[in-house]
């Protein structure tokens, strides 16, 4: 398309001979290229020079404007594509190799993370009641650097809380002294209380969330279930052994945050749910447990002992439905629930109860029957001691049954003898003595059973009676237990099961068990233990409406001095009574024991001092279990006539 | 008169000649049209993104708050079976009986219960029929279980 020509260009046309040289020339500039040819002719031709150097400074001031203009242009267009390129450059490199660090730095800056805390598993009785549980708490701390009105700060944390003198002397020091950033006022006080302090928005003082472990029913189980320190970690009992289950596993928040530290709304957040702990269900019933603790607490107190053990067990599956330890406090001189668990810790010479694993022995091995007959003095040497019975009496022939109800020491040493040293102790260890139970508490005792050949003097026979030897309360309830179920070991239970995240309840497995003695034979023995209580040393046993079946024992405690009589002379004794119910049909089987009962009182025998718990225990524990009694006539009854 | 036309088409034709600078401001205000639809779409697409991220916080902070009212009814839940459980605690119903004067009996006889009998107290104190159904009615721990599972379904 041809270039048109405006008025004023014709006229600087007209007026420019110059031009019209170049025009006839007969090539036009069609571009800005032609326009620069044109100026090396219009420089060749014959023209005026002060008119030509005039319209050529003009145009050529315009086509240096035109061409610095693409210049910079060019100049700038590359300085653009090559910064763009440097930015590129770094960003590639940023995103390729040194940008995680930045990348986390920056995450710092704009994100929080929160950890979230899991939940400690609850710990239920067999029941599905609350024996140990966490609740909502507050922890309250102040940052005494940030704290600007120390006194009136103090003054509200003390109305609020509590503070004694003390406490608030050491926290104004801190205040003062703003050399800490950190100082506990008081860990996990009620929820609603934290809040009231969050809610004042006291300058410098923190109040956070924080769970506290707590036993709803008191004392009740606290000798079992065990302790948690104020991190809530267990250090003792359960909450020791099952700690790693209960705890669970924390989780955390990360939330993107503004500069002031709020919350950005709507903003990307990670969260890892915190998974919460197991919770255990036990296999002890709190009422059961609680009466018996009742029970020990009246008994140790009444007879001034030391202390007192029992033991609740379900006869078929090794479930303990109670598992009590109380203890008198030696400076308040008061009987409490202890925070140990002595029924399995603890271990003593068992006494006479231990008669029955000998009379079990003796009689499955067929070396016994319940009528053989032993000429029994009431003592007898041993090696370097003289061994005797617990009263004086006559030469006299007792059968095997007599032994067992009269509880002569002599006669069951005959009985051990008869039956063969090696095979009574191949017993007591069938019956569990000398190794730990499958309850796994933390601390618990083996007890001591040395093998027969290392038996030294009168031990080789003493332990056939309970001396020489040592039990735990819960090694020698299952001993007995064995007989109340026809023969068959069955290792105690305390867990029954676990209820997982999802809700589901995972039942234990069921407890191990090994035959001890053919169930003719503990049949026998479960009648003479019948005579035991109906006849014999246990008649405090005895229980209205239920026929009972047990043993006794009074053991001597050892001193320190190795012996069994302190500096002084006296000898310390721990009586006990184990025995099930009902005789018949046995469910339960419940051991009591009491620690030191006063030496020179008649409190001292099991008979005296535990069977009468027991026969305290029985109703209660037969209406928690629904037990109804036999239609059968009362066997002491039958026995008298 | 011819000279006349001539002229006016002359003017014709300038103006003509005149067009192609008009049609150059043209390009340059469809550049600039381009230009100011680019920035009108870049701007409502920048405020519907605001809309869009308006919204979305909204319901972030609906969410967090339905969150929150969670974690504190589950608090809730735990201080109230720990409540419970101290009021049905055999610690405090001991005390209680002992403040009316209630005393452990001295000697326990077990009386048999005409079936009868027993099956009209059942009724009278309204242990039959479907109660067990009504889940205020379950058990401490079964009802911590329904909770745990609820928990557990909707972590």
């Amino acid at each position: 398309m041809s270039r048109r020509e405006t008025p004023d260009l014709r006229a600087r046309r007209a007026a420019a001979p110059a031009r019209r040289v170049h025009s006839s020339t007969g090539r036009r500039p069609a571009d800005k290229r032609a326009a620069s040819a044109d100026s090396k002719s219009t420089r060749s031709a014959p023209v005026p020079e002060r008119r030509l150097r005039s319209v050529d400074a003009r145009r050529s001031a315009t086509r240096t404007r035109v061409g610095n203009q693409r210049r910079r242009v060019q100049v700038v267009a590359v300085a653009i594509v090559g910064f763009m390129m440097l930015i590129g450059v770094r960003v590639a490199g940023l995103q390729t190799s040194g940008g995680d660090h930045l990348r986390e730095i920056g995450r710092d800056q704009w994100t929080r993370t929160v950890p979230l805390s899991a939940d400690r598993g609850t710990i239920f009785d067999r029941n599905g009641e609350e024996l140990a549980v966490s609740i909502p708490a507050s922890t309250i701390s102040i940052n005494p650097k940030l704290i600007t009105d120390p006194a009136a700060t103090l003054s509200v944390l003390t109305s609020l809380l509590d503070l004694d003198v003390e406490e608030q002397q050491g926290l104004y020091d801190e205040m003062v002294r703003r050399e800490r950033g950190f100082v506990y006022v008081r860990r996990q006080v009620d929820a609603a209380l934290g809040a009231q302090i969050a809610e004042l928005r006291l300058s410098g003082v923190n109040v956070e969330d924080e769970s506290r472990r707590i036993l709803p029913g008191g004392d009740t189980g606290r000798s079992v279930i065990g302790l948690t320190d104020i991190d809530g970690v267990g250090i003792a009992g359960l909450e020791l052994q099952y700690d790693e289950m209960l705890t669970g596993s924390n989780g955390e928040t990360t939330h993107e945050v503004a500069p002031g530290g709020r919350s950005v709304p709507g903003a990307d957040g990670d969260t890892v749910n915190p998974v919460p702990g197991d919770d255990l269900i036990l296999t002890l019933d709190r009422s059961i447990q609680f009466t018996c603790e009742e029970a020990l607490i009246d008994q140790v107190t009444a007879t001034g002992s030391k202390a007192g053990t029992c033991i609740v067990m379900d006869v078929d599956s090794g479930e303990l439905f109670a598992m009590a330890s109380v203890r008198r406090d030696e400076s308040s001189d008061d009987v409490a629930i202890t925070s140990g668990n002595y029924a399995a810790v603890d271990a003593y010479e068992p006494g006479s109860v231990a008669k029955v694993i000998t009379i079990a022995a003796g009689i499955d091995t067929g070396a016994v029957s319940a009528d053989t007959t032993f000429v029994v003095p009431w003592r007898r040497q041993h090696g370097e001691d003289l061994l005797r019975d617990s009263h004086e009496h006559p030469d006299e022939e007792l059968t095997v049954r007599q032994i067992l109800v009269e509880s002569s020491n002599i006669g069951t040493i005959d009985v051990q003898l008869a039956t063969g040293r090696p095979r009574h102790w191949d017993y007591m260890r069938a019956f569990g003595l000398g190794e730990q139970t499958a309850l796994g508490f933390p601390g618990e005792s083996g007890g001591i059973l040395k093998h027969w050949t290392e038996l030294q003097g009168s031990e080789q026979v003493t332990v056939s009676y309970g001396q020489g030897l040592a039990s735990t309360p819960i090694q020698l309830v299952t001993a007995v237990n064995v007989i109340a179920n026809d023969g068959l070991y069955v290792a105690p239970k305390v867990v029954r099961g676990v209820v997982g995240a999802d809700g589901a309840i995972t039942p234990t497995a069921p407890s191990a068990t090994h035959e001890v003695v053919r169930p003719e034979s503990a049949a026998i023995v479960q009648d003479m233990m019948v005579d035991v209580v109906c006849a014999g040393t246990a008649t405090r046993a005895q229980v209205d409406s239920f026929n009972v079946a047990g043993k006794t024992g009074t053991g001597l405690k050892a001193q320190p001095n190795g012996g069994y009589e302190d500096e002084s002379g006296q000898r310390s004794y721990y009586a006990s009574f184990v025995g099930f119910f009902p005789a018949e049909d046995p469910q339960v089987t419940v051991l009591i024991s009491i620690d030191e009962p006063p030496a020179g009182t008649i409190n001292r025998f099991g008979g005296t001092a535990a069977a009468p718990v027991f026969a305290r225990l029985v109703p209660t524990i037969a209406n928690e279990l629904g037990l109804e009694p036999p239609t059968t006539t009362s066997a002491c009854s039958a026995e008298e006539s | 008169m011819a000279l006349a036309l001539r002229d006016r088409r002359v003017e014709g034709r300038q103006r003509t000649a005149a067009r192609p600078v008009l049609r150059l401001v043209n390009t340059r205000s469809g550049t600039a049209r381009a230009l100011v639809l680019l920035a009108t779409i870049l701007a409502s697409g920048a405020a519907t993104l605001g809309v869009i991220h308006t919204q979305i916080a909204s319901r972030q902070t609906h969410i967090d708050r339905i969150e929150q009212g969670i974690v504190d009814a589950g608090e809730q839940f735990d201080t109230l079976r720990a409540i419970r459980a101290e009021l049905r605690a055999p610690l405090r119903l001991d005390a209680a009986a002992r403040n009316l004067d209630m005393r452990p009996a001295m000697s326990t006889s077990f009386l048999p219960v005409d079936p009868q009998v027993h099956a009209v107290v059942i009724a009278a104190t309204g242990r039959s029929g479907d109660a067990g159904a009504i889940p205020d009615d379950l058990g401490p721990l079964d009802q911590f279980r329904l909770v745990k599972v609820l928990g557990a379904a909707n972590p």
